[in-house]
């Protein structure tokens, strides 16, 4: 599933992502979540939210050809991964991050925090093309 | 191992600048469960009578629950406690945003502080690095503002605490700041930060909590926040949060005005959760968890000065708007802005400040006293008071106490309408038509607050409506008297279920406000911490909290007894001068009646004190 | 909104009315979501009388999760939601 946000909808509950951690690392460990979400306060008081838009830069990134390509969206294939992690560095968005055991680690397209987000603020986007 | 806790303890030893990390004793999760429950057991275990709450005997918890940053609606509430500078008694406070949380990712179920660092310090708490930062440059800054620096210094992922200089000048109803908008308002542990010379605690959190069947508290965790999207009230509450009380206060007269002389300001509609929307929202802002975001955070403009805050919440509308007559919403939300920066505590900042204007109305301050003339409806005026009082200058200096020693010290028969029970000032809710939320303030542990037992329902539906005179359907008519007949056990059953949210670190809006069923946090208790227990069983946990807290306050307040446990004299000798109860107070044979009543079903003597067999029965000799 | 003179007087209706928050506290006769039957027309202030509710403990209403005024005249299976005062804040 690709994503789109709404972010003037964001009230900064985080619920997003609790569920990305337990959903993809099976823990309730925030800092590993696969998308932020950034306070703008006190002024103006807004929330902006950093996320995998599959725009393909750690494929681009990736020496050994492990991230790859279906139906618009990008997952790692960790048989093909050696942890160079030059992935993490290049993400425009700063969305990947490095699992304890020193994998990197990208928006799977679960789609649990378009289902579970309270103020619709995170969308399935049915229209998308990767972008940056 | 102890499932859905983070497992450890960080106590703090501020004037070594050492610290130690004990294992969260299995015995205190299962008798108290956690947030209030750790705050109350930790303060009673470790401070001894006659020590100044205000020295570095004090001793701070900060504390988390079993549910808090877990995948659940509501998870993001923390608890903080000292020995109160405004009562000398038991002091806590519950605070939201996201604190709690990243204190358990960061591997504390919760943080205890005792000494003084001897210079203002930040106390940064990096996972497993605790360092504490001597800051002399953040000294007197606002506590907005330092958060505001603190996150650009430590990053986003910084969970930030701030005291602002009413706390570094230790006045007694100091709050501590989070997250740009949520304090810890009440009962002064602020005060008690600043005589420890902390101006800041920074977490981050990056590690998990054990959960005992991840994928099952999973399923129930997504399930509970679609049993939320479902109910009839979830889009309807969270619009005009806490503020939607305006209203139907002054609907039924129980809103307090111009110092609790009255309970009915004509002027409340300039003043309510829809003046918020229209004239000041920028974003609905949430805790941690929340699927009901009720924090209103908005832009305000006054000639005074222009502001972003969160808020005002009822409470502050009651007491900023109602109590000190600031009519507009703009100036209410201002003045909050102002006891947010300087970090006072509105509930108490809005009495005392009130109190000084019925005190100068009646000549028992004169200008010289205060510095100048003042006046109810001015916000110039508030401003001025609130920011003597956080620098404890001229007038300030008695004002930073509370009203109860302020009017001590000014006389001229002040103390009728020094509004506070226990040295705690009231909250927003005038009660003399309303015996059950009259005794809900008595009889609250911590002094006049009202979110332990919220009795006033109890107290209004009592009063009989003519079918007539509802099809115009009408509003501000007389208001019948209210009973105090049945009132002592509502009392008694809400002091139990509220401040069980308190100790399970969760919000109660989504139970108390759409209705969302307990149940489902007995299931989920048991999904991550692996422990059957029903709600019935942790509201026993929560009745042996309250008898604790009684107990603390036995230990600790010299000569406490049944005489703490009465409202001020206005209450019973003033009639209320003007809306639908006018002319309503309450007698003192009925306080006395149901203080009597009270005490007899909560087992203790005829002057308030625990049996000994009380204490027994909850395990607590 | 639907004025006393524009309904006919006809047999009786039914009306879903969901409570919540305190109601279920201060009420413990009364169920989640119950459905009422009435005599039209019947406006929202005096259906909540019917089912024993103090109207002061009624913040306000709500149909089709839009406010409806005490004097609303209900319609025949419409689902009413009655939101009480928020407990304390």
């Amino acid at each position: 599933m690709k994503l789109k946000v709404k972010e003037e909808r964001c009230s900064g509950c985080n619920v997003c992502r609790v569920v990305c951690t337990l959903q993809n690392f099976g823990a309730v460990q925030p800092s590993q979540a696969l998308l932020r979400i950034k306070g703008q306060f006190p002024d103006p008081g807004t929330y902006r939210i950093a996320f995998c838009t599959q725009c393909g830069d750690c494929a681009d990134a990736c020496p050994e050809g492990a991230i790859k390509e279906k139906n618009g969206e990008y997952n790692i294939d960790y048989d093909l991964c050696t942890q160079c992690l030059l992935c993490v560095d290049c993400c425009p968005f700063e969305v990947m991050v490095v699992t304890e055991a020193g994998y990197p680690a990208k928006c799977t397209g679960c789609g649990k925090c378009v289902k579970l987000c309270p103020r619709q603020v995170v969308l399935a986007d049915r229209d998308a093309r990767g972008s940056k | 191992m102890l499932y859905g806790y983070a497992g450890k303890i960080l106590k703090i030893d501020l004037s070594s600048g050492k610290h130690s990390i004990e294992n969260t004793p299995e015995k205190l999760a299962e008798e108290y469960l956690g947030g209030r429950g750790f705050v109350a057991r930790l303060l009673y275990d470790m401070i001894e009578p006659g020590i100044d709450p205000l020295g570095p005997k004090n001793v701070v918890v900060i504390a988390t629950g079993p549910l808090s940053g877990h995948l659940l609606p509501g998870s993001g509430k923390t608890h903080f406690g000292a020995l109160s500078p405004a009562t000398g008694g038991y002091g806590d406070s519950n605070m939201g945003g996201h604190f709690g949380p990243n204190l358990k990712y960061a591997g504390y179920d919760c943080l205890v502080l005792k000494g003084a660092a001897d210079r203002l310090s930040t106390l940064v708490i990096d996972n497993d690095k605790i360092e504490i930062f001597a800051e002399d440059k953040l000294q007197g800054r606002g506590a907005i503002e330092t958060e505001k620096e603190l996150k650009d210094r430590l990053g986003e992922e910084f969970q930030i605490l701030t005291i602002g200089p009413a706390g570094e000048n230790r006045v007694v109803y100091a709050c501590i700041s989070h997250d740009f908008g949520r304090q810890a308002g009440r009962t002064g542990v602020a005060a008690v930060l600043g005589s420890k010379n902390i101006k800041a605690i920074a977490v981050r959190g990056s590690g998990n909590i054990p959960i005992f069947d991840s994928k099952a508290a999973q399923k129930k965790g997504e399930e509970m926040y679609k049993v939320c999207f479902s109910k009839p009230g979830f889009k309807t509450w969270t619009p005009y949060g806490t503020a939607s009380i305006t209203g139907w206060a002054n609907e039924v007269g129980a809103f307090p005005t111009r110092n609790f002389q009255t309970s009915y300001a004509d002027f409340h509609h300039k003043i309510n959760g829809q003046a918020i929307i229209d004239r000041l929202l920028v974003t609905d802002k949430g805790c941690f968890g929340c699927p009901t975001p009720c924090g209103k955070y908005g832009h305000t403009k006054t000639a005074v000065g222009s502001a972003y805050v969160e808020g005002p919440e009822y409470e502050s509308i009651a007491t900023l708007g109602g109590s000190c007559c600031l009519e507009e919403i703009e100036e209410v939300a201002y003045a909050n802005y102002v006891c947010d920066q300087l970090g006072l505590d509105t509930i108490s900042a809005g009495v005392v400040v009130s109190f000084a204007m019925e005190c100068f109305e009646k000549g028992v301050l004169s200008a010289d006293d205060i510095g100048r003339e003042i006046s109810f409806g001015s916000l110039k005026d508030v401003v001025y008071l609130l920011e003597k009082i956080a620098a404890r200058e001229g007038i300030g200096a008695i004002l930073a106490d509370g009203v109860k020693p302020a009017a001590a010290a000014f006389g001229g028969g002040s103390e009728q309408y020094a509004i506070h029970v226990k040295g705690l000032e009231w909250s927003g809710y005038e009660c003399r038509n309303a015996p059950g939320m009259m005794l809900s303030y008595m009889t609250a542990d911590v002094g006049a607050h009202h979110n332990r037992s919220w009795a006033l329902g109890y107290d209004v539906s009592q009063s009989d409506a003519d079918v007539s005179e509802l099809i115009e359907a009408g509003a501000g008519g007389p208001m019948e008297v209210s009973s105090p007949d049945g009132k002592v056990d509502h009392v008694i059953s809400m002091q139990h279920s509220r401040p069980l949210y308190d100790t399970l670190g969760i919000c109660r809006l989504q139970t108390m406000e759409i209705g969302f069923e307990t149940f489902h946090y007995e299931e989920v208790f048991e999904l991550i911490t692996g422990r059957t227990i029903t709600w019935r069983e942790m509201l026993f946990i929560s009745e042996r909290i309250w008898q604790l807290t009684r107990q603390f306050n036995v230990k600790h307040i010299e000569g406490f007894g049944r005489s703490w446990d009465y409202p001020p004299e206005r209450f019973m000798k003033e009639p209320v001068a003007t809306g639908p109860n006018k002319g309503r107070f309450i007698e003192r044979n009925i306080l006395d009646n149901m203080l009597d009543e009270y005490y007899e079903k909560r087992g203790w003597d005829e002057n308030g004190t625990p049996k000994a067999e009380t204490l027994a029965y909850f395990g607590l000799t | 909104m639907r004025y006393r003179w524009e309904v006919k007087l006809t047999d009786k209706i039914t009306v879903t009315v969901n409570i919540t928050g305190q109601l279920r506290d201060i009420y413990p006769h009364l169920e989640a979501q119950q459905v009422v039957e009435t005599d039209q027309p019947v406006p929202v202030s005096v259906l909540i009388l019917q089912l024993g509710i103090n109207t002061k403990m009624v913040l306000f209403a709500t149909i089709n999760n839009r406010i409806a005024e005490k004097n609303y005249l209900v319609e025949q299976s419409c689902e009413l939601n009655l939101v009480s005062p928020p407990a304390g804040g």
